[in-house]
């Protein structure tokens, strides 16, 4: 059952990332392009797009509209694909960005100890101790507002880049602590005292000897950290802090939906849906991923949000 | 002759898992008297646990079916229902299990845990069943029972453990014990305390004690009758006289001879190769560990002094075997040997050069020179990688090409007994035995001249033992190496060294000779080791 | 043990430290907005935003801005920029509906949570062990946000068996104030039950296969007496500590996006306000408030482990 799951979600991935193929070849191409004005032809007669009270038409099956207009009279279902495809963008790299961090951060630390661990953990402490939906909106509300600056790079307010820097510092001590403990368990056993005694340096025995011993534990995270990306990027973007209008998020459309729930619940529902559909796929996936890999193992327990 | 106390007639339990059936036991049939110690005897793997554990109906694994017959008494217990079981477990028919610190709960206190046995089957008030434990203590002989009984597992001694275990089994004076294991994860001392405490209380009781155990030593000092297991059935069974003077089965025999003896004649062996000075010389050698974190006991120690002030050498070619039990220093001076670890004083020379502390830079030539044989081999090699990656390591770290790497691992498998075509597998598809010669092989691959072994063999059955002895032995005589041989297994290291050393505490109490320390040794701990080995010869049993 | 709780104090005040520096440094340095001129309003005169500088205290030195500010905030006497209420009180009105949310939420969640989980771990395999992962997994999988507002919807506006929002102060009216926090607490309960059913059955399951359980089953205990006295009792202490892991971080925040949709004027929304206009005054607080929290129930939750598994207590 989760491989099938786990076949859903490449599929939708896939589905996200050609949308704006299929966009294009059956409706409108610009998710964006507003059409408050306009009318379709419905069962004959001429429809106005979003009536004179501002309720937009509901799902219409088929080509044009499949699933209704929004306030703005753009098309619910190119504005999914297109959101889908910012949501998965995100949510996908800053798990491996999270991924990244975490793994070299939970290896330094547990692997050289003291007062580089002590270091470590501090830091992680602070970004812990943050609570977590506020950092991500603080983070998110100042750099898109200002923009960020490091070095030579430089990213633009309410770019994707910043949504996804964001994300990944918040969830690393998440995977970093087990990552963390796992290292401190590993370094006692033998196999890499013998290393150790065979003249491997630091280096050598990270890589060579604790990370093969980890990947178990990161490939078991790595579903769990996209579908956590995932809603935390919904999060945001609800609170208006992720992606940022006009360009569609799923998590902004629900922001723009709930507000019509009475007249236009499918605004609310449908990127609703395809978001719970996602995040329960990857969380079946990972389930299922972790029953691969070992059935009676504690270390990862499904998504959760602080 | 009286009705035995149990009748075991063709059990077998096997499993079923996506890799087909697998018998663990295969139709044994077996008797016990009352009063009666029966010893089943095997290798690992051969089912003993199994049959011990089906007779309780303790197996839990859902996957496991079992046949065959087993009366107590009235009661049929293969097969019986819950409930019957529940009544005799723990009344009837009670279990002692070979871990005392997994086999109790860790966040109870132990009195609890016994009264609660108690409490299950006799209708006494808790204050009674509190009174009942304090004598059980003191019979086990554990001292200060009753402050003892609310003590926590991890705060006991092993032999401390497993004497509330047995405490815990006898509380409701059960007609049969059985005892799994009982004494292998504890010291030589302590495992004699122990198996005088078994005789003790089955003379005071009566009752039948089926013990399961791979040691020889352990059946001669104890049991009456001897049932031998080999993959899943009974090869021989009989008197232990019998068995061990007249063994009848090819494999009995074979088992039997693999069994190193305090008693054995010593093998000649050649005169180490002299030379200009020890290859190894350790001079008042002290590693201490300090004691962090807090502490809710009062009265902490400072800190721990694992080797305190061990001065020992060792002259090229010879075998100097460090006996010592859990606790004693040995591992630590082991790695202290190899500079794992560093030492907080004294020194540490090889070959004439000082290397206490020297530096990791100084020291990567030196790990040519001096190697190290780990105990486990489960824990010894990197479950992630293949045999050939775990060999070529050493060579790989001191820039030697793949290529080269590559033929050198080939050789030195095949000169360890395996074959070029073990390079490819990973670790676990290896025994015990094979994967101990792929540590031996990974210490030879830079053609150490000094080989530190931690155990080598004790985590080995003992004819798999043997090979892996008669292995070391021919690569010492090969390739002129010199070893510090690190055991806790008396017996084994007489077999082996020229000298010997014994640690206690972290200090050097003995040192000589190997036949003038067995025969008569000058120090009274050395006597207490020697005396406290089981020998494996019914006739030489203690009284 | 003095000793440990003298350290944890130490780190707690270093954390909380570093803690408030970061979040004045996001306010202040990232934007490149001048916190003046967007106070001052719709096109404001040159000395309009003067003034307003030299009131507030923009015109000088960063370190000397954060000194003053975390004065005022730990004083008591900090002003929000935008509203021109005092953080101190905003947060104590807004404390006890955040707390009913969390209380609520975090009683329903654990007793379901075990509950499902224990049923989980006994029927480990079968279909209705399966069905109740599918369920667990698809609770974790919900949004809240998405879920709180089809139920506010659905079940309050719609239907109209609960109220869609707003918050009745436990003292006006003890049954109102519970009736208002069925649906928050639910929804955000949901979320948590999946996760924790989940995290107690790999735990059950863990301890059903230690050797100590053998032992008890040995020792004659019937299934309940072991599952009572030696199954539950171990496997429930990662779930102590986890939950008041949990619990901290949704009082320090993690309500947030229940109390919006909700309208419960916690402090969560507060400080969603507050974050959304860069206000940086109440964010301070209660980005404080929040990582003081989560901080003492770290230590909380440290010191109930101690108490819990006594082999921790001499490490």
């Amino acid at each position: 059952m989760a491989l099938a799951f786990g076949v859903l979600f490449v599929v939708l991935v896939l589905g996200a990332l050609v949308a704006p193929l299929w966009a294009s070849t059956v409706a409108d191409r610009d998710p964006n392009r507003t059409n408050e004005t306009g009318k379709i032809e419905v069962d004959g007669r001429q429809v106005d797009v979003v009536s004179l009270e501002g309720v937009p038409i509901g799902p219409q099956w088929r080509g044009e509209y499949f699933l209704g207009a929004d306030a703005n009279g753009r098309d619910v279902m190119v504005r999914l694909l297109y959101g889908a495809r910012n949501s998965l963008l995100i949510g996908l790299a800053a798990a491996l960005l999270t991924t990244i961090l975490a793994t070299i951060v939970g290896l330094v630390a547990g692997y050289f100890g003291r007062w580089v661990d002590a270091v470590a953990r501090s830091t992680l402490d602070v970004i812990w101790a943050f609570p977590v939906i506020l950092l991500g909106v603080a983070l998110g509300t100042s750099l898109a507002v200002g923009g960020l600056q490091i070095g030579p790079f430089e990213l633009e307010a309410g770019s994707m880049a910043i949504s996804i820097l964001v994300i990944a510092v918040v969830y690393v001590p998440y995977m970093a602590r087990p990552i963390r403990g796992e290292v401190l368990a590993l370094r006692e056993r033998e196999f890499v005292e013998a290393a150790r005694a065979q003249g491997a340096g630091p280096l050598r025995t990270m890589v060579g000897e604790l990370l093969p011993n980890l990947t178990s534990t990161i490939i078991v995270f790595a579903p769990l950290m996209v579908a956590n990306a995932i809603l935390l990027e919904a999060a945001l973007s609800f609170l208006g802090v992720g992606v940022v209008p006009p360009d569609p998020s799923w998590g902004n459309m629900i922001d723009a939906g709930v507000d019509k729930l009475v007249t236009a619940p499918h605004l609310a529902i449908a990127p609703g849906l395809m978001l719970v559909l996602t995040v329960l796929a990857l969380n079946v996936f990972g389930d299922g991923v972790r029953d691969a890999f070992d059935p009676r193992s504690s270390a990862a327990w499904g998504t959760r949000r602080p | 002759m009286s009705e035995p106390l149990l009748s075991v007639r063709d059990l077998a339990v096997s499993f079923e898992s996506e890799d087909g059936v697998t018998r663990a036991v295969d139709g044994v049939s077996l008797e016990l008297a009352p009063g009666e110690i029966l010893a089943l005897v095997g290798e690992s793997g051969c089912g003993k646990s199994v049959t011990a554990l089906s007779l309780m109906g303790l197996l839990g694994a859902s996957n496991a079916v079992t046949t065959g017959s087993a009366r107590y008494g009235d009661s049929e217990l293969i097969g019986a229902s819950d409930d019957t079981l529940r009544q005799l477990r723990g009344e009837e028919l009670a279990m002692v299990f070979q871990d005392p610190l997994s086999s109790l709960n860790p966040v109870l206190r132990v009195g609890d845990q016994i009264a609660e046995q108690i409490l299950a089957h006799r209708p006494v008030s808790r204050a009674e069943a509190r009174a009942q434990v304090v004598s059980l203590l003191e019979r086990v002989e554990i001292p200060q029972p009753s402050e003892r009984i609310d003590s926590y597992p991890h705060e006991l001694s092993g032999g401390m453990r497993q004497r509330v275990m047995i405490a815990m089994a006898l509380s409701c004076e059960p007609r049969i014990l059985i005892a799994d294991e009982p004494t292998t994860a504890l010291d030589v001392t302590v495992q004699a305390q122990i198996l005088d405490l078994i005789r003790e209380l089955r003379g005071a009781t009566g009752a039948g004690v089926l013990l399961i155990t791979h040691d020889f030593g352990v059946v001669a000092e104890l049991a009456d009758r001897v049932a031998v297991m080999d993959a899943g059935q009974i090869v021989e069974q009989g008197t232990v006289e019998e068995v061990f003077e007249r063994p009848q089965d090819a494999h009995t025999r074979r088992l039997l001879a693999a069994v190193p003896r305090l008693d054995a004649p010593l093998r000649r062996r050649p005169a180490a190769v002299g030379g200009d000075g020890p290859i190894l010389a350790l001079e008042n050698l002290e590693v201490s560990f300090p004691v962090r974190g807090r502490r809710l006991r009062r009265g902490g120690p400072g800190p721990v002094r694992a080797v305190d002030g061990v001065t020992l050498s060792i002259e090229p070619g010879e075998t100097v075997g460090l006996v010592g039990e859990s606790g004693s220093g040995k591992s630590t001076l082991a790695r202290a040997a190899v500079r794992l670890i560093e030492p907080t004083a004294g020194s540490v020379s090889f070959a004439g050069s000082d290397i206490t502390r020297a530096k990791r830079r100084e020291l990567d030539p030196l790990r040519a020179e001096l190697q190290i044989v780990f105990q486990d081999p489960y824990g010894s090699l990197n479950p992630r990688k293949k045999a050939r990656d775990i060999v070529g390591l050493p060579l790989r770290c001191n820039g030697i090409s793949k290529a080269e790497t590559a033929r050198r691992v080939e050789a030195l498998l095949e000169r360890v007994g395996l074959e070029p075509a073990h390079a490819d597998r990973w670790p676990h598809e290896f025994s015990g035995g094979q994967r101990q010669r792929i540590g031996i092989a990974r210490a030879l691959a830079l053609n150490p001249r000094l080989v530190v072994l931690d155990e080598p063999v004790s985590a080995l059955d003992v004819s798999v033992q043997a090979q892996i002895l008669e292995l070391l032995d021919d690569l010492q005589r090969e390739l002129g190496l010199s070893y510090l041989f690190i055991s806790h297994d008396l017996s084994v290291v007489r077999q082996v060294s020229d000298r010997v050393a014994v640690m206690r505490a972290g200090k050097l109490v003995e040192i000589g000779p190997v036949a003038e320390l067995y025969a008569s040794p000058a120090h009274p701990y050395t006597a207490e080791l020697l005396r406290a080995v089981p020998v494996p010869d019914p006739r030489r049993r203690a009284a | 043990m003095t000793g440990f709780v003298a350290r944890r104090l130490a780190q707690m005040v270093v954390v909380l430290f570093a803690v408030s520096v970061l979040t004045f440094l996001i306010f202040n340095v990232i934007p490149n907005g001048d916190p003046a001129s967007r106070m001052a309003g719709k096109s404001p005169t040159e000395s309009q935003v003067e003034a307003i500088r030299a009131e507030w205290g923009f015109d000088e030195s960063l370190p000397v801005q954060y000194v003053k500010t975390m004065e005022q905030v730990l004083g008591g006497s900090a002003i929000s920029y935008f509203t021109q209420l005092n953080v101190r009180e905003e947060i104590v009105r807004g404390l006890p509906r955040t707390l009913s949310l969390a209380i609520g939420a975090a009683i329903l969640w654990m007793t379901m949570g075990i509950a499902l989980g224990l049923l989980g771990a006994l029927r480990a395999g079968r279909v209705s062990d399966r069905l109740l992962t599918f369920v667990a997994l698809a609770g974790v999988s919900l949004p809240v946000f998405w879920l709180g507002a089809l139920m506010a919807h659905y079940l309050g506006f719609k239907l109209g068996w609960f109220p869609n929002g707003g918050y009745v102060p436990l003292t006006e009216d003890p049954l109102d104030w519970a009736y208002h926090l069925v649906l928050p607490c639910t929804a955000l309960a949901i979320l948590f039950i999946g996760f924790y059913s989940r995290v107690l059955r790999s735990s059950v399951l863990d301890t059903m296969g230690e050797d100590f359980v053998r032992t008890a089953h040995a020792k004659g205990l019937s299934e309940r007496q072991v599952l009572l006295r030696h199954v539950l009792r171990n496997s429930l202490i990662p779930i102590v500590t986890l939950w008041g892991l949990d619990f901290g971080a949704v009082v320090a925040g993690g309500a947030i996006l229940t109390e919006t949709v909700f309208d419960l004027q916690g402090v969560g929304q507060y400080a969603a306000e507050s974050v959304g206009q860069l206000d940086v005054p109440p964010v301070l607080a209660v980005t404080l408030f929040g990582a003081f929290f989560i901080v003492v129930l770290n230590t909380i939750v440290d010191i109930a482990y101690a108490a819990l598994d006594p082999r921790i207590r001499v490490t």
